[in-house]
């Protein structure tokens, strides 16, 4: 674990190096303080005993702080979270600075519309916010159509495993019938006069029960 | 397999009635009643505006329609009532686009969702007087109903007088069926006896044209252009006689016991035939005789006489009565078939509803009674004749009851005229 008052001595360098004064430190906020550029910049510093939760409230408290008009930046060991997750950090306007065994490096927060001639004033990227989302939402709606994927081909398979029951319950039947001796008749047969054997799940209106024309019209064809 | 045919069959038979005025539909399990909108379309005029409202279709059916009408002249036109007359010619192409799109209505209406459905076992009824063509186009329009969007896995066609006996449970006798335009006589003996059948030129629409000639001698000239009024005079002060001469002398008679002012509801309309109160007889005689000399002097002043028209090989007579009808078409069975079928006269249709006023009831009658009458001065006598009760629903009924129970397997055939076309080979 590398030593607090080593972490700060680093980020003080290298934010001197950017060109920035230190102003102040805060131990209760674990927080490091630099004016310049008509600015103030904030450093949240987390260190190897911090995990995602402090990574959180590390970016909810630097969002408070950029809200107030001042420059936010967490300093993280490189290997806390994934470049994902850094990425949605940045879009709310966060900088960071990932610190690993070759010293500090920075990802600068990335900026809302970013005209041509307001670039490189503040060292920020020039990515499109629009172009981004269109890409997250590009992904999500990927993560959808693979998602129906699989469930169609879990119907397939369940679809496979009926036919394949359906296919061995008609062989059986078959073989029944061909055990069925000739001079012994179907037992299931088409009885028109005997409504209520018909079909159960409908009921019948009643100018249908009892109607001679069953027999009649039964015995056709 | 063909248990699971007939089992599939009895789930989803569907019944199909082209009456003159309204089509009734419905599958099985619609209970004891179909569904019922009337039996015309709507063409609407393809302006900007029905554009913008959505109406892309051609023909407009069921009850919708009324959102659609516009008025003005044109509307007679675009109104289309395909069977007012029972048949349709060949070559109406409005018409036969009209049956298509109330058929593919009904079908939708009730097309089940999901799966395992593959289509419907329709039964249509069609007049008994139908020619070949009527069923040959109907076949055609529902196989393509079948092929194009699956709402048809076999069909039939069956005439509606056999409709009306099976509904009734009535496996011997004489249907009449008595609609708008015409009234067939259909016998039957556990199927319909073709050849046999006979038609009249005449229904509900001759004795709307009498009540219109009573209306204008009445004073009430002005009135007598509006259909539907007309129907509403006819069916609350017309009068079935049980013999028209002694009606008219009671009538004169008693002037007061016939005479009734009529107050056309929801308008301030009250129609008092006054001392022409007596012609209130004229209007159910004229339907079951139109032979008596006091027709003649409408017949010379203008209203059409019913007369014999053929359509395809199909007589319809004009001026024959109802009894001498019944005769005839029992006289074309077999002579062991005769009794059995004077035994049984089932009449159907709202043209047999006439009411008896507990003043009138020594001469007036319902319509049984006057065929009884009418049979009996032919000499025959012991006759029993049944009105059908709720007759608007018969035809449809008895297309379920067919549907339900001609096997799945037995197939189509032009010589029979009966089974299953089968859309789904």
């Amino acid at each position: 674990m590398v030593p607090r008052t080593i972490l700060e001595r680093n980020v003080i360098s290298y934010m001197s190096r950017q060109g920035l004064r230190f102003d102040s430190g805060s131990v209760e906020e674990d927080t490091l303080r630099f004016v310049g550029n008509s600015s103030t910049y904030v450093v949240k510093i987390l260190d190897d005993t911090d995990g995602r939760l402090e990574l959180i409230s590390a970016a909810l408290q630097s969002a408070f702080w950029a809200a107030k008009g001042e420059k936010p930046y967490i300093l993280v060991p490189k290997n806390m979270s994934s470049m994902d997750e850094f990425m949605v950090i940045r879009l709310h306007g966060i900088g960071l600075l990932l610190y690993g065994p070759h010293g500090i490096e920075e990802l600068p927060p990335i900026v809302k519309n970013i005209k041509h001639d307001e670039m490189g004033n503040e060292g920020s990227v020039p990515i499109k916010y629009e172009e981004v989302l269109q890409v997250l939402e590009r992904i999500e709606r990927l993560e959808r159509v693979v998602y129906k994927v699989n469930e169609i081909d879990a119907l397939v398979a369940r679809l496979e495993r009926l036919e394949v029951a359906y296919n061995e319950l008609s062989n059986k039947l078959l073989s029944f019938e061909g055990m069925r001796p000739l001079h012994v008749k179907p037992t299931v047969q088409y009885v028109p006069d005997k409504i209520a054997n018909l079909n159960s799940e409908i009921e019948l209106p009643s100018f249908v029960k009892d109607n001679p024309w069953l027999d009649i019209l039964a015995g056709k064809g | 397999m063909e248990m699971h045919d007939e089992d599939y069959k009895k789930r989803y038979v569907f019944g199909t009635d082209y009456g003159t005025s309204e089509f009734k539909y419905g599958p099985i399990t619609q209970g004891e009643r179909p569904l019922v909108v009337e039996n015309r379309g709507y063409f609407p005029e393809k302006t900007i505006l029905s554009q913008i409202m959505g109406v892309d279709r051609e023909v407009i059916v069921g009850k919708d329609i009324t959102l659609f009408l516009e008025s003005g002249a044109e509307l007679a036109t675009r109104l289309i009532y395909p069977m007012r007359e029972g048949i349709i010619m060949k070559d109406d192409v409005k018409a036969w686009k009209v049956v298509r799109e109330l058929m593919r209505h009904a079908l939708e209406e009730f097309k089940p969702k999901g799966w395992g459905f593959n289509g419907f076992y329709v039964v249509a009824a069609l007049s008994a007087v139908a020619p070949r063509y009527m069923y040959e186009k109907f076949f055609e329009m529902l196989e393509s109903m079948a092929k194009e969007a699956g709402l048809v896995h076999s069909a039939t066609i069956i005439s509606q007088p056999l409709a009306v006996a099976i509904a009734h449970k009535k496996t011997s006798c004489v249907v009449v069926e008595s609609g708008h335009g015409n009234t067939q006589f259909a016998p039957i003996s556990r199927a319909p006896i073709r050849g046999a059948v006979i038609a009249l030129n005449r229904g509900g629409s001759d004795a709307n044209a009498i009540m219109t000639e009573i209306l204008k001698d009445a004073g009430y000239g002005d009135l007598a252009a509006e259909e539907t009024l007309v129907r509403k005079v006819k069916e609350n002060l017309g009068l079935l006689p049980a013999d028209l001469n002694s009606a008219i002398s009671f009538a004169k008679n008693n002037p007061d016991a016939v005479r009734t002012v009529y107050s056309v509801p929801g308008t301030r309309l009250k129609i008092d035939l006054a001392e022409n109160s007596w012609t209130r007889f004229l209007v159910g005689e004229y339907v079951f005789n139109p032979n008596h000399e006091i027709f003649q002097s409408y017949f010379k002043r203008g209203m059409p006489r019913p007369r014999d028209t053929k359509v395809g090989d199909v007589v319809f007579y004009g001026m024959l009565n109802m009894a001498e009808a019944i005769i005839s078409a029992v006289e074309k069975c077999p002579v062991e078939l005769q009794p059995l079928l004077y035994s049984q006269i089932l009449l159907s249709g709202g043209n047999f509803s006439w009411r008896v006023p507990e003043k009138l009831k020594n001469v007036c009658v319902d319509s049984a009674t006057k065929i009884k009458r009418m049979m009996a001065e032919k000499g025959i006598e012991n006759i029993e004749v049944t009105m059908a009760s709720e007759p608007q629903y018969s035809v449809w009924r008895g297309c379920i009851v067919y549907g339900y129970a001609v096997p799945a397997s037995y197939s189509w055939s032009w010589e029979k005229m009966e089974g299953w076309m089968n859309f789904c080979k």
